[in-house]
C-alpha cells in the first residue's frame, strides 16, 4: 500500500546481477518516503543513496559485495533512472519520484 | 524534479561533473542525453548507430587493414569465424552484434555481410572445476540467433584424444616436468593414462602461487579456442574483450613479465600446426557503460550471473590474486577517470619489442625473445630460502650458487611469462586454494612431475629419443 509515507518504485535487473535478487528481473518495491538519517546524511526525502542501502538490507541475502561498494553500487554496474544514466540525474542524491524505474545492469563479473 | 528551470550543473553535481557540457546529446544536439560516455553525453536515438559504428570500425581494421572502401567486392573469400563465448556480459553483446551486422535477419548490409564467412560459436566449459554449467543457456542463445554452437570441455587440454581430434601431433607422449629444477626438465610419467579432470587439477595444484591459477585458466581457455578454430579451418577467432578487460589483461601481462608480447593482447596472429588464426577483439574500444547500455536497450539476458565467474571457485583463501587486484584497480579507474583506461590500451598498442621473436612459447604460443628464461633460470636458484638454509648451516661460508643444470628442459621453449607462472616464488602455494586441495588426490605429484597440456610436447632429437627410451626397451635381437 502506498500513502504519503511510502513511495513505490520499479526495479529492473540485468547483465547477470539478477542472480543476487532471486533471479527476478523486475520487481516493484515500496520504501519509506523519508530516508532516516545515516552517517553524515540527515533525514531527507528518499534518494538513490537510501534506495541502495535499503536494497542491500532488505533484498540482498549474501554476497552483498557483488552489488554494493560503501554507500554506492559496485563499479561496473550501470544505473539508469527512467532510461537515463544516473550520472545525469545527480547519482546518489537523486530524489526518488513515485513510479520511477531504476535499472541496474552488471557489465563485469569479478571474483 | 521540479518543473522550474533546469538545475545548473553545480546543483546536480556538488562534487564535480561527470560530463563536460550540458545534458544535450552531442550528436543530434537536440535531444536530452541518456548516457554519459567518457564525459560526453549521448541520447538513446543516437547511441545504437554510434555503437554499431564503433564495433564495425574495430572489426574492419582488424580483419582487413588494407580493405578497399565498402562496396568493392573482395577478391579473397571472407574468413570463417569462431566466436569465443564465456557467457558473461561482453560475450552476449558480441554474439548479438555479430548477428546484427552479419546476418540477413539482423539487417546487416549485403556488402558488409561479405566481410565474414561462416560464423560458429564455441564455449569452453569449466564446470569440471565446480562452476554451474552455462551450456544449456548459451545453446539456447545461439539457437535463437541461428548460430552453430560447440562446447569444448576445459579438461580436454589434458585429454590425449582431443590432441588427435584437433590435428595436433599425436606421436609424443604426455609431457611431465620437474618443477624443482630451474630448467624444468621433462620427466617420464610414472602414472598410466589418467582422468583428464584429475590431470587438470594436478596441473593447477602444481602452480607455485595461487595468483597463477586464474591466469593459467585464461591461457588454457585461449589455447583451447585457438586449436578449435584451427581444426575447423576458421582463420579468425573473435573475443568479446571490452576496453577495461583489455586494460586489465595488459597490466596483468606486464605484471607477469609478458611485455615482449604485449601487442598480442590487442590483436595477434597465432601460427598453429594447421594454419594461422587471427584473434580479434571488436569490443576493445567499448567501455562498461556502453556494454551495459547495449544489454539494456536490446533486452539481452546474460547466462553467467555476477557470482558465476569460473575462477571464483579457485580464489585463494586470504589475499587477492594479481588479476583481481588489477581488475579492482582498472574498474575503479573506469568509474572515476574513464579516459585513463583507454590510455592504458593505446599506450600498449604503441609498444614494439626491440628485437624479433626468437621462437614461439610451447605453452601459450606467443612470441618469446631470445634466451627469454635463461637469465631467470640462473637466478631463480638464488632465492631466499636457499640463502637462509646455507647461512644457517655454515654462517661463515658465503652462499655458493649451484651450477646451472646442464640438462635441457621445457624452460628453453617457454616465454618469460609462462616460465614465471611455473617458477614464481613468494606466493602462498596453490594448495591454499580449497577447491583444488579437495578431491584432487587422484594424481600423486612428486614422482610423476607436473602434467602439461597436450600441446606442450617434448621435442627430442633422434639420439635423445633413443637415449630416453633406451632404458625401457628390451633387447629383441
Ligand atoms: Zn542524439
Ligand atoms: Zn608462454
Amino acid at each position: 500500500m502506498e500513502d504519503e509515507k511510502t513511495i513505490t518504485v520499479k526495479l529492473v535487473f540485468g547483465g547477470g546481477v539478477e542472480v543476487l535478487f532471486s533471479n527476478k528481473r523486475n520487481q516493484s518495491i515500496t520504501i519509506p518516503a523519508q530516508a532516516p538519517a545515516s552517517g553524515s546524511h540527515p533525514s531527507r526525502p528518499a534518494d538513490l543513496r537510501y534506495l541502495i542501502l535499503w536494497m542491500s538490507e532488505s533484498l540482498l541475502t549474501d554476497r552483498k559485495e557483488l552489488f554494493v561498494d560503501g554507500e554506492t553500487v559496485r563499479p561496473g554496474i550501470l544505473v539508469l533512472v527512467n532510461d537515463t544514466d544516473w550520472e545525469l540525474e545527480g547519482e546518489l542524491d537523486y530524489e526518488l519520484q513515485k513510479g520511477d524505474e531504476v535499472v541496474f545492469i552488471s557489465t563485469l563479473h569479478g571474483g | 524534479m521540479s518543473c522550474d528551470a533546469p538545475p545548473s550543473t553545480e546543483d546536480l553535481m556538488p562534487r564535480r561533473s561527470r560530463y563536460d557540457r550540458g545534458q544535450t546529446c552531442i550528436k543530434c544536439k537536440s535531444q536530452r542525453g541518456n548516457l554519459v560516455i567518457k564525459h560526453t553525453v549521448y541520447c538513446s536515438s543516437c547511441l545504437p548507430a554510434m555503437l554499431v559504428r564503433k564495433f564495425r570500425r574495430a572489426l574492419s581494421t582488424s580483419l582487413d587493414p588494407a580493405a578497399p572502401s565498402r562496396g568493392t567486392p573482395s577478391r579473397t573469400p571472407p574468413p570463417d569465424v569462431i566466436l569465443g563465448l564465456s557467457g558473461g556480459p561482453s560475450s552476449v553483446v558480441l554474439l548479438d552484434l555479430v548477428w546484427k551486422c552479419f546476418s540477413a535477419q539482423g539487417s546487416g548490409r549485403k556488402d558488409e555481410r561479405r566481410q565474414v564467412g561462416k560464423v560458429r560459436a564455441v564455449h569452453i566449459d569449466w564446470s569440471c572445476l565446480g562452476r554451474a554449467s552455462l551450456v544449456e543457456s548459451l545453446k539456447e542463445n545461439c539457437d535463437h540467433y541461428g548460430i552453430d554452437f560447440t562446447v569444448v570441455r576445459g579438461e580436454e587440454a589434458f585429454e590425449p584424444a582431443w590432441r588427435n581430434a584437433v590435428g595436433l601431433d599425436g606421436s609424443a607422449a604426455d609431457a611431465h616436468i620437474d618443477l624443482s629444477s630451474a630448467r624444468l626438465p621433462f620427466v617420464p610419467s610414472l602414472a598410466g593414462p589418467s582422468d583428464p579432470v584429475a590431470t587438470l587439477r594436478a596441473h593447477l595444484r602444481s602452480l607455485p602461487t595461487p595468483t597463477s591459477v586464474p591466469a593459467t585458466l585464461h591461457t588454457l581457455t585461449r589455447l583451447l579456442l585457438l586449436h578449435t578454430a584451427s581444426s575447423s579451418d576458421c582463420s579468425v577467432l573473435m573475443l568479446g574483450t571490452s576496453l577495461p578487460r583489455l586494460s586489465i589483461d595488459l597490466l596483468e601481462t606486464v605484471a607477469y613479465g609478458g611485455g615482449f608480447a604485449l601487442g598480442a593482447e590487442r590483436e595477434e596472429i597465432v601460427r598453429t600446426s594447421r594454419g594461422d588464426v587471427k584473434i580479434v577483439r571488436p569490443l576493445r574500444d567499448w567501455s562498461l557503460k556502453e556494454l551495459g547500455w547495449w544489454l539494456y536497450s536490446r533486452q539481452l539476458s546474460v547466462p553467467r550471473g555476477v557470482n558465476g565467474k569460473p575462477t571464483q571457485a579457485l580464489a585463494p583463501t586470504g589475499g587477492k590474486t594479481i588479476g583481481k587486484l588489477t581488475e579492482d584497480f582498472v574498474i575503479g579507474l573506469e568509474r572515476d577517470y574513464p579516459s585513463t583506461v583507454s590510455t592504458i590500451s593505446k599506450t600498449a598498442a604503441k609498444v614494439v619489442p626491440a628485437e624479433e621473436a626468437a621462437y614461439t612459447c610451447a605453452y601459450c604460443l606467443r612470441p618469446a625473445q631470445k634466451d627469454a628464461t635463461r637469465w631467470k633460470a640462473g637466478t631463480a636458484i638464488m632465492s631466499l630460502p636457499f640463502l637462509i638454509t646455507n647461512a644457517a648451516t655454515d654462517p661463515l661460508t658465503p652462499p655458493k650458487t649451484p651450477p646451472l643444470p646442464a640438462e635441457k628442459g621445457l624452460a628453453d621453449s617457454l616465454c618469460y611469462s609462462c616460465y614465471t607462472h611455473l617458477t614464481a616464488r613468494g606466493g602462498t602455494g596453490a594448495g591454499k586454494i580449497p577447491a583444488l586441495a579437495s578431491n584432487g588426490g587422484l594424481v600423486t605429484l612428486g614422482e610423476a612431475g607436473m602434467p602439461m597440456p597436450v600441446w606442450v610436447q617434448q621435442k627430442l632429437t633422434e639420439e635423445e629419443m633413443r637415449e630416453s627410451i633406451g632404458g625401457f626397451l628390451l633387447e629383441d635381437e
